[in-house]
Order: structure tokens, then C-alpha cells, then sequence
């Protein structure tokens, strides 16, 4: 049983121009994915492939001109697209949770860490105060913040860029969450903390047995911490499959192209370099969003490629993929 | 006459902070770049190599050392006398997007160092403008366009250019690739290393990637907390890291292949702050096999590992070193 | 699976001036109504002398505080002169006046904001503590005292105005400067061996005057209020010149007897006008910087 489906999700940005035409941006075109309980999914993709915008769309964060004008977003089978507010609140901070990047920008900074940590627990649990403090100072602890009682009076400007991130997971499992959405958790953090900040989310969720969707650029990471992934460009998943498939036989040209780019495999003596820049997002290809920078596109690639799967769980949104 | 490009000697800068506390963001560095080379600096932030590169450049004035290029001390030089010298002695940003000034076009921007660094001519100008375009794979249509109406690898290519424009001796890149997306990144650095040897440019390539720097550069200078750790051939280093820090650097790193083996030293807490120093070895917080003398005693660069391999451990000199 | 249906949306039309002024006043309507405003005013003002029904400055003497008829519209005054006319013409002293002193406000006021904003140090100092020392007075009493010393003429108003008003320009283009001066492309230009002057004036100037220029249409406003203030008072310009201030002076002579035609006409449009180029004004800052946009919204 899944406990997210997200199905045939359309999130347009609709705005005025200068001119006052109206202009549509096709940031996220028919995404479709489903993850079961227990579950850590990697969503890949350059800047713009709408891995973020995925991510704001479940959790129903989208501001206007953003919008999703067509599909469905089911958790543990309620339907969350079109839901009142009041309703997405009490799902969202309590059984789906997100921890973003820049994690001192999420801080509010006039309000002691510990005390954000309280308001969390207070807005989505009917206990009282002491309990939702020992309850906080416990997931202080136990996300690895050294003397908890000390730092819960901390301000956030006096926290590293790691103890924030630490002290917004502390705030995102508080509500004991099924679905942990991770959005570039450690993208401003340094190679070491992130290493750290990378073990302790993978120790949470397997302790706790969330699900858990995690949005990165860094394919190191979704080698690593993922269990399946989902690989995007322009708007639509165009590969999904476990991760040890996709990374030893990636089955979509832009994802071949993508693990060959990784300095770990890039030959600087190759040949062209496979740039270029990403599609328009205001003018798509009819097909294919990469046929123009496929290396190996056909005249059949100007229609709308269908998904070929080549095993149960691993499949690529591509003509030129046997089935 | 020394046969260095650059020699820095002694390199330390303070920076004022809040208060009119000290930050000792660089402390007593010294390295040498020979012509043609490319120098790697590694390290997280708050390691002072973003600092360094900006001393190198006279952007800052040090507090301390000598920055000598082509046996002239740049250090003491005032703004004026470094003016001439700058013809020689280029950087490239790690920002594309807000490292060229909006409001001018591309050729604009290309063509600024030639006519400030005596190429009269205009037509001739123009000429090398456009070879210089072809020379960084950026299309000649483009250089009517303003900035924004270019995608990030472009700029980057744009500010690339400038940068080889007057044939500099040395071209420092502070994190030249960072903020690209991997696709793009492969193809700058291609160039990068075509560049190097059509026009036998040393490089200074900053940077906090592992992947990338051992892809690109001859020689690696570790950095923590403001101090050189480690040098050495970039082979060298990654085969046999002597410091614990790079060894605990090396081994937080993602490689993109979930069947690669991570021999992880997770290292606890975050890079100390640069106001207290410590007095012993700057690593020593967080090695986990400092002992005390470490604490008190500060390592200088010995001899460790390879030929020409150099790290600032107390515990070299014993073979105690491994992690 | 639920659908949330997508509201038709027109095909895009062409460009066409009523399309941007509508999707301009999408952003800024305050801008958009401004500037129609301003607009007018300036038509007028160049067309004042094929419009007018009469000379401005003709006196009819047998028709002395005539009311407004079919002949005059607008009445005649003390004088007998035509005040439609004069209302009219006088667009073309608020806009000769207050054109140059702005540009002189900002010959003045954008080198030395980006010279101090760059520089910083004791210059930056000097002129922040110059500038705030000028704000304490009363501009007003202060403009008056000095056209009343330097002699009544056309001139020395503008010129007073322009110098005045020129620290308004240099707090928005240093406040300016104070930003970009740590930025990237600004630290690119010194790596690339560009001289102060260069960056001053090619690098900085470029990017650091948008606040300036949305300041124009609002010190523009204030320039047309000052300059009716100051012939309010009977100073700088000369009565039978066709302006706002002096005719507002006039006409509130002859309120008390009843003749409201005098002084409410020239006022009703000094009002407009200084409207119409502070809501201009006020629209150009929200157009030309997006977080007051958004904290407006």
C-alpha cells in the first residue's frame, strides 16, 4: 500500500507580462510517483527541473502564480490537492513534514530555538506545555544537539549552519511524521557536516519507519541514502527505478548524460561538451523536452514519448528505450 | 630569479568583525604556483581560501607575508601601482549571475579589459573580442545580448573570457563551477583544461569540491581554519591522504555509484571559529586521534607520504597518523 | 483523480500601447493614472499658446473679477486678465521650473552619492552630517530667505531648488552605492584594472540610479509646490507672470469678497498636478523596486 500517490501532477505558473498577455510556465508536466511506507525516494534534476516545485506542490506551499491546474496528490489515501487550508494544516507539520534548505532562513530569528520547537508540538498535539517541552529537549537530544537545555534557550543567529539544520529536523519529527519530504537538506553545509546531517536523517527514518522523499542535485547523495530514484528534467520524471538500476545501466539519454557529467566519470579530453541550455519552459517541445539536446533523438521523438519500463520497478520516459 | 610564478610567503589576513573582534581568516600560508600549473585550494568554508584568492588578486590587502608575482611583492603595492599588474594576474568569480555588471553588454564586458590594458585599436579590439568568444565556445550571436538574457554557463563562459582576454600569467577561480548545474560544469571545465594548454595559463582553482579538483588540478593545497594542512601532488593526496583532516575530507565524499564502498570518519561538530584560535593544531577539536600535545603544540608542514607531499601533523613524525 | 479546472486564457495578443498600459497598470495603476496625468499637464504646456482663448497677461480692464461665463471660463481676475488662460499657460512655468531644477539636483546630488557611497571614510561622513544638517531647516523658509537675498528672477529659483533639493539624490544613489559596492561585478571591475573613475561613473552609475530616477517625478512635485509656495509669498516670481502660486496669492485676497473664481481654478490644478506626479512618483518606486512591491501587495 502506498502511502503517496502522486498522480498526473500539472503545476503551471500563470502571470501578465508587461503587455498584459498572459503567459504560462510549465514547470511541472504530468509527474507521477508513488512511495510506499518506510520508503526513501530520490528526486534528481538540474536547476529548474521542478524536483522543489514537486515537493511545495504536495505539501501544498504553492503561491500565486504558481498553481497546480491538474492531477491528484493522495496520502494515505486522502486527496490533498483542492483541500481548504485549515485541513492541509493538520496534515502537513504532523504526518508530512519538510526540512528545507537554507535552515537558518527557516529559523524564525526573535524567537528562542527551543520554544519554535514547542509551538510545533502545541500547534498539532493537545498536551500540555511542560510535556511539549520535555518532548522538544528529548528531539534535541536525539537529533545530536550537544546539552539540549543550553541550546534550547540559544537565539538562531548562534547556531552553525549544521546545529540549525539539526534543530529543523528536531521541529519536522516532533509530530512523529509518516512522510519526511528532505528539499536539499544539506546544500549549504559542508562536506563533513553534511555527512553527518546525511547519517542522522538515514538513522531517523529507519527508527522511526518514515517514508521519506528526498530532493537533491547531488547524485552522491542519492547513491548513497536512497533506496529508488526519480530522475527529472523539465518538469517530468523521465527515469525511475532502484537506485543500484539507474545508476549501472541508466536506460534515458539525459540521464546517461547525467552520471557521465559527475567529475568522478567526466573525461576532461572528451568530446563536446553535453550543455546547452534547458528547455524553455514557456515554449515546450510537443514530445520529448530533451529531443534537442539528444544525442541519439528520431523524427519520432517530436511526439509525446510514452513510459517504457525495461523491469517491474524501473522504467524511462523515452521512444528510442526497448521495452 | 626564481623559477615561481607566485610566491606567497607568509600570508596571513585579520579581518575587523563586529565589535572589532579579529577574525584571523588566513594564518601564515605560504605556497608557490610555477607557470603553467594548476594549483588546487580545498577546503570548507571558513577555511580562508576564498580570502587567499582575493589577497592573490590585491582585492584585499594582507595583514601579513609577502605575495610575490613574477619577483614583485604585490602585498605592499598601493591600488594604483597594482593597476598595470592586473593585466597579468586575472580571477574569475564563483557567482556568474552578480560577477558581470548587468546594465552592459557582453562584448562590453569582454572588451573592458583590452581597452583598459592599452589595446588602442578599436577594430582590433572587436576582432579579439570575437576570437575570444570562439575561443570559450560561446556564440558570437551572443555578445550583443545583456547578462540576464544569458544561462549561468554562458555568463560563466562570458567571465571566462574576460578573464584570458589580456593573456594573463596566472587566472585565480574562486569556486568557478559551484554554482552551475553538473551538465554545464562538465563543459567549463573541459575548457578550463583546453585553455590551459592553448595559452599556458598557471591556475589557482579554488574550490570545496573533491571530485572536481581531482579531476582538474596538479597539485592540492588542503586548507582548515585558515592554515595549509596538507600539500601535495593532487594524485598523491587522494591515493594516500596524510593529514586526518583531508582523510576525514576524502572520506565524506559521495562518490555517484551506489556499489562504491564509503569508508566513512564521520567527524563531530563543525569547523571552530576563527576569533579563539586554538593554540595547539587548529584540527585538534575534532581529530579523533589528537592526543594532548596537540592541543598545545602547533604542527608545521613536514615531509609525509609521497615526494614533495607535505602535512602539519605532530603525528607524522611518529606514523601515527591514520584515522 | 480530481482536476482543477484552468481558466480560459485568451491567445496572447500583439503589442499595442493600450496592452502595456494596461499590463503596466496591472502593476502600478497609481503609476499608470500619475502619469496620464503628467502626461496632460505637459501636452498642455506645449500646446499652451494654440489653446488659450486669450493672451494670459491681457488685461481687460473694463472686465474686472468677471465670473466664470461662456466668454471666460474660468472668470477674470483683479486685473481683468483671462484666468483660464494664465491657468493654462502657467503649466509652462511649473514645468520650466521644476525640469531644470531636478536635472540640477541630480548633476549635483549622483556624483557626490556615488563618490561618498563608494568611498565612504570622513568624505562620506562629512557630506551624510551636511545633508542632515540641511534637512533640520524648514526647506521652505530656507528657499525663501535665500531667493529673497539673491535676488528675485526666474533663475534663482531653479537654481535654489536644484541645490536644495540635490541631498535627496545623494542619500538614494549612497544608499544605493552602499549595496553594490561589496558586490561581485563591482569587485570584478577593480580585478579587471578599472580606475575609480571608471567604476564610479561607468559600473556603479549604471546600476545604482534606479532609486534616483523614481525620485524625479516626486522632487518634481515638490519643485512645482515650492515654486507656487514661494510666489505665495511674493517672492521669485513676478505678478503678472501666469502662475499657480501668485494667482492662488491673488485669489485669496478676494475670497473673502466672493470672487472664488480668482483663486480656486490655479489651485484646483497646482493640487492636480503636484497629485498627478507624486502618484507617478509613488508607482515608478513600486515598478522599479520589487520588495516594495511585494510588502505593498
Amino acid at each position: 500500500m502506498s502511502l503517496l500517490v502522486v498522480e498526473d501532477l500539472h503545476t503551471h505558473f500563470v502571470s501578465r507580462d508587461l503587455d498584459n498577455r498572459v503567459r504560462t510556465a510549465k514547470a511541472l508536466n504530468s509527474v507521477s510517483f508513488a512511495l510506499a511506507e518506510g520508503e526513501v525516494l530520490g528526486l534528481v534534476g538540474e536547476t529548474g527541473a521542478g524536483k522543489s516545485l514537486t515537493a511545495f506542490s504536495i505539501m501544498g506551499l504553492l503561491r500565486p502564480p504558481a498553481r497546480i491546474v491538474q492531477g491528484s496528490v493522495r496520502f494515505a489515501g486522502q486527496e490533498l490537492v483542492g483541500l481548504a487550508p485549515e485541513q492541509l494544516n493538520a496534515v502537513r507539520g504532523a504526518r508530512i513534514a519538510m526540512v528545507g534548505q537554507n535552515p537558518r532562513g527557516a529559523l524564525d530569528p526573535l524567537t528562542r530555538v527551543g520554544e519554535q520547537i514547542v509551538r510545533v508540538i502545541l500547534a498539532h498535539q493537545a498536551v500540555s506545555r511542560e510535556a511539549a517541552r520535555a518532548a522538544a529537549l528529548e528531539a534535541m537530544a536525539r537529533v545530536g544537539i550537544p546539552d539540549p537545555a543550553r541550546r534550547f534557550r540559544s537565539w538562531p543567529h548562534e547556531l552553525s549552519g549544521g546545529m540549525a539544520q539539526r534543530v529543523l529536523i528536531a521541529m519536522a519529527l516532533v509530530n512523529r511524521p509518516t512522510l519526511l519530504i528532505a528539499d536539499e537538506p544539506t546544500t549549504g553545509l559542508d562536506v563533513t557536516v553534511q555527512a553527518q546531517i546525511l547519517d542522522l536523517l538515514r538513522t531517523l527514518v529507519r527508527e522511526m519507519n518514515m517514508a521519506a522523499l528526498v530532493i537533491t542535485h547531488d547524485l552522491g547523495v542519492v547513491a548513497h541514502y536512497c533506496s529508488r530514484m526519480a530522475v527529472m528534467f523539465a518538469g517530468r520524471i523521465i527515469e525511475m527505478g532502484p537506485v543500484e538500476a539507474v545508476f549501472g545501466t541508466p536506460r534515458h539519454p539525459y540521464t546517461q548524460a547525467l552520471i557521465a557529467a559527475t567529475p568522478e566519470n567526466l573525461t576532461l579530453d572528451g568530446a563536446s561538451p553535453l550543455g546547452g541550455r534547458p528547455p524553455d519552459l514557456f515554449a515546450l517541445p510537443p514530445g520529448c523536452h530533451y529531443v534537442d539536446r539528444c544525442p541519439i533523438a528520431t523524427e519520432a521523438c517530436n511526439a509525446l514519448p510514452p513510459w517504457r519500463s525495461v523491469a517491474a520497478d524501473h522504467g524511462a520516459l523515452c521512444h528510442r528505450v526497448e521495452s | 630569479m626564481s623559477t615561481d610564478l607566485l610566491a606567497v610567503t607568509h600570508l596571513s589576513k585579520t579581518f575587523r568583525g563586529p565589535g572589532g573582534v579579529a577574525i584571523h581568516a588566513v594564518n601564515d600560508v605560504s605556497f608557490a604556483i610555477r607557470p603553467g600549473e594548476i594549483v588546487a585550494l580545498v577546503g570548507e568554508s571558513g577555511s580562508g581560501k576564498s580570502t587567499i584568492g582575493r589577497a592573490i588578486t590585491r582585492l584585499i590587502r594582507p595583514s601579513a607575508g609577502q605575495v610575490v608575482f613574477r619577483d614583485r611583492d604585490i602585498a605592499a603595492l598601493a591600488e594604483d601601482e597594482c593597476r598595470p599588474l592586473r593585466k597579468d594576474l586575472q580571477i574569475v568569480f564563483q557567482d556568474p549571475w552578480g560577477a558581470l555588471n548587468p546594465r552592459l553588454r557582453v562584448r562590453t564586458l569582454i572588451e573592458e579589459p583590452l581597452k583598459l590594458h592599452g589595446t588602442a585599436d578599436a577594430r582590433a579590439r572587436t576582432a579579439r573580442v570575437e576570437a575570444l568568444a570562439d575561443r570559450v565556445r560561446l556564440s558570437r550571436e551572443l555578445l550583443g545580448r545583456y547578462p540576464n538574457e544569458l544561462s549561468g554557463g554562458q555568463l560563466q563562459r562570458v567571465c571566462i573570457a574576460r578573464a584570458i582576454a589580456t593573456d594573463p600569467a596566472l587566472v585565480v577561480l574562486d569556486e568557478p563551477t559551484s554554482s552551475l548545474d553538473l551538465s554545464v560544469r562538465a563543459g567549463i571545465l573541459r575548457l578550463l583544461n583546453t585553455l590551459r594548454r592553448e595559452t599556458g595559463a598557471a591556475m589557482l582553482f579554488i574550490s570545496h569540491d573533491l571530485g572536481t579538483v581531482r579531476l582538474i588540478s596538479d597539485r592540492i593545497l588542503v586548507l582548515y581554519l585558515g592554515g595549509v594542512v596538507e600539500e601535495g601532488a593532487t594524485r598523491d593526496v587522494f591515493e594516500r591522504p596524510q593529514h586526518p583532516y583531508t582523510q576525514a575530507l576524502l572520506s565524506a565524499h559521495l562518490p555517484p555509484d551506489p556499489k562504491a564502498k564509503l569508508a566513512r570518519h564521520l567527524l563531530d561538530g563543525e569547523i571552530p571559529s576563527a576569533i579563539h584560535l586554538p593554540p595547539g593544531c587548529a584540527f585538534a577539536s575534532r581529530c579523533p586521534i589528537a592526543t594532548e600535545r596537540c592541543r598545545h603544540e602547533r604542527p608545521v608542514l613536514m615531509a609525509a607520504g609521497a615526494a614533495d607531499q607535505r602535512a602539519a601533523c605532530l603525528l607524522v613524525a611518529e606514523g601515527k597518523n591514520r584515522i | 483523480m480530481t482536476a482543477v479546472s484552468l481558466p480560459d486564457i485568451a491567445a496572447a495578443p500583439r503589442f499595442s500601447l493600450w496592452n502595456r498600459l494596461k499590463g503596466l497598470s496591472h502593476r502600478s495603476a497609481t503609476a499608470v493614472i500619475g502619469g496620464i496625468i503628467v502626461a496632460i499637464f505637459g501636452l498642455l504646456s506645449i500646446v499652451a499658446p494654440w489653446i488659450v482663448p486669450y493672451d494670459p497677461i491681457l488685461p481687460f480692464t473694463d472686465k474686472l473679477l468677471a465670473p466664470p461665463s461662456a466668454e471666460h471660463w474660468f472668470g477674470t481676475d483683479g486685473n481683468g486678465m483671462d484666468v483660464f488662460s494664465r491657468v493654462i499657460y502657467a503649466t509652462r512655468y511649473a514645468f520650466g521650473i521644476a525640469i531644470p531644477a531636478v536635472l540640477l539636483s541630480l548633476a549635483i546630488g549622483v556624483p557626490i552619492g556615488l563618490w561618498t557611497g563608494y568611498r565612504g571614510g570622513w568624505a562620506d561622513e562629512v557630506t551624510l552630517r551636511f545633508s542632515d544638517a540641511l534637512r533640520v531647516f524648514p526647506l521652505i523658509i530656507l528657499s525663501l530667505a535665500v531667493v529673497a537675498a539673491a535676488g528675485q528672477s526666474l533663475i534663482n529659483v531653479v537654481l535654489v531648488i536644484g541645490i536644495l533639493d540635490a541631498p535627496v539624490f545623494v542619500r538614494v544613489v549612497r544608499a544605493e552605492v552602499l549595496q553594490l559596492r561589496n558586490s561581485t561585478f563591482v569587485e570584478a571591475a577593480v580585478a579587471t584594472g578599472n580606475p575609480v573613475r571608471r567604476i564610479l561613473f561607468v559600473h556603479l552609475m549604471l546600476n545604482a540610479t534606479k532609486g534616483a530616477m523614481a525620485q524625479v517625478a516626486v522632487r518634481a512635485a515638490w519643485a512645482v509646490r515650492i515654486t507656487a509656495t514661494l510666489a505665495f509669498f511674493g517672492v521669485g516670481i513676478e505678478v503678472p507672470t501666469p502662475e499657480w502660486g501668485s494667482m492662488i496669492r491673488q485669489g485669496a485676497e478676494f475670497m473673502a469678497t466672493g470672487q472664488w473664481w480668482v483663486g480656486i481654478f490655479p489651485g484646483i490644478a497646482l493640487i492636480v498636478m503636484v497629485l498627478g506626479l507624486n502618484m507617478l512618483g509613488d508607482g515608478l518606486q513600486d515598478l522599479l523596486d520589487p520588495r516594495r512591491r511585494a510588502s505593498a501587495r
